[in-house]
């Protein structure tokens, strides 16, 4: 049976798309057939970390949207560029030409398609995981993918409007009834005790807090050219995120 | 009441003729939302699969599909081999909201007057504050001076965007 994953944050810049690119490159290393998708229309970036360049973009999430391809055919095997051995990680990027956003913006796209192309691209290509790359805050595509995911990770930093933002994403979270909600809190000063963040973000939320991973110069350094479990394996930051991956996986 | 009657009364309190957005499940009961989510999530539902879930008699499951599909939530797009309507959820198309297009074109208005020190006047007089009130109450629609190409062009997607397409 296959699993939705959600990775979605209410603001901008907390790590979503570095933790999707990490936890799906994990999840692969495991011999995993992985898929992730970028529904970041409006402002996509994962494909920069997963190494695709725009000019091997054969075909992107919005082609399908626009009815020019069908969603395997969006579909774009990074395992080999990533050093992946053991499973495949298979990634349908969203475009990043201007006018090709713009049109997105402008005449909008038939929602159920998107739908129907999660579930086509777990049954076509018999994938064990399926992570969706959400835009942040809250739009279609990101309701459409908590809606319909058996997992949500919402990534926060431990920073006052993140704080209320994330409450409303859990509150959306607890009314659509998805099945295992976590929260992963990223990006946390080193002079922070981790234990008493999480402590704490589970109070607020009552919900279960899968990391706190600690700010790092070496993934800032990183700068998303790369996935950093798969260039610092022993890394503190990849143990954790090991831990995350495994939690999710689990039944 | 009885699931068939709550689901009958709530199914009839909404419209939605080019069918539904996903900010919906935020507003209907749990039992319809559950429903439809059990849809989203599968993909499609047959008519005996969605009586079943319901825990209606085929009387009352028929009542209530044709209510989901008259109210917007649901269409039918084909049947089984042996028969049994398929449901699959209507969505509507996704739009963006105006608001970042009325900000779009307050920019470029802007950016024209600072570009053109003669403003709109025909006459070359600068007067460009004038120009942006008059930008600013006409809904941006400018009538008279010089546009660059960049304007336009964005003036155009904006006008089209704010009609809804």
């Amino acid at each position: 049976m296959s699993k939705i994953i959600s990775i979605h944050s209410f603001r901008g810049g907390t790590g979503k798309s570095n933790t999707t690119a990490n936890l799906s490159s994990i999840m692969a290393n495991k011999g995993l057939k992985v898929g992730v998708v970028d529904t970041d229309i409006q402002s996509p970036g994962i494909h920069v970390i997963l190494g695709l360049a725009e000019e091997d973009m054969h075909n992107t999430l919005n082609d399908y949207l626009w009815g020019k391809c069908d969603i395997e055919e969006a579909t774009h095997d990074v395992s080999a560029n990533l050093g992946i051995a053991n499973g495949q990680l298979l990634f349908v990027p969203s475009s990043i030409k201007p006018g090709e956003i713009a049109r997105v913006l402008r005449e909008g796209y038939d929602v159920g398609l998107l739908n129907d192309g999660f579930q086509s691209l777990i049954d076509a290509l018999d994938l064990d995981v399926l992570l969706i790359d959400t835009h942040p805050g809250m739009n279609e595509e990101t309701l459409l993918s908590i809606a319909i995911s058996d997992a949500l990770v919402i990534v926060m930093r431990p920073d006052q409007q993140d704080f209320q933002g994330t409450a409303v994403t859990v509150d959306v979270g607890r009314k659509l009834d998805v099945p295992d909600l976590l929260l992963l809190v990223n990006k946390t000063p080193q002079v922070y005790d981790v234990d008493d963040v999480k402590a704490r973000v589970e109070s607020i939320y009552n919900s279960e807090v899968a990391a706190v991973l600690p700010h790092s110069d070496e993934l800032m350094a990183l700068a998303s050219e790369g996935v950093f479990v798969l260039k610092y394996p022993d890394h503190e930051i990849a143990q954790k995120y090991a831990v995350v991956a495994e939690r999710l996986l689990r039944d | 009441m009885s699931t068939f009657e709550t689901l009958k009364q709530e199914l009839t309190s909404y419209a939605f003729p080019a069918g539904i957005s996903t900010s919906v499940l935020l507003e209907v009961s749990p039992p319809l939302r559950r429903v439809l989510q059990k849809i989203m999530r599968q993909g499609s539902m047959t008519f005996k699969m969605l009586s079943e879930e319901l825990d209606l008699t085929g009387h009352e499951a028929a009542e209530i599909a044709d209510l989901f599909v008259k109210c917007g939530f649901l269409k039918s797009t084909e049947t089984t081999t042996d028969g049994d309507v398929v449901y699959r959820i209507c969505h509507t198309r996704s739009h963006r909201p105006d608001a970042p297009i009325a900000i779009w074109r307050q920019m470029l208005d802007d950016m024209r007057d600072d570009l053109d020190p003669r403003g709109s006047d025909p006459n070359g007089n600068s007067d460009a504050n004038s120009n942006k009130a008059s930008s600013s109450k006409t809904g941006g629609n400018k009538t008279g001076g010089n546009k660059t190409d960049l304007g336009d062009n964005n003036l155009n997607d904006g006008s089209s965007a704010d009609t809804g397409v």
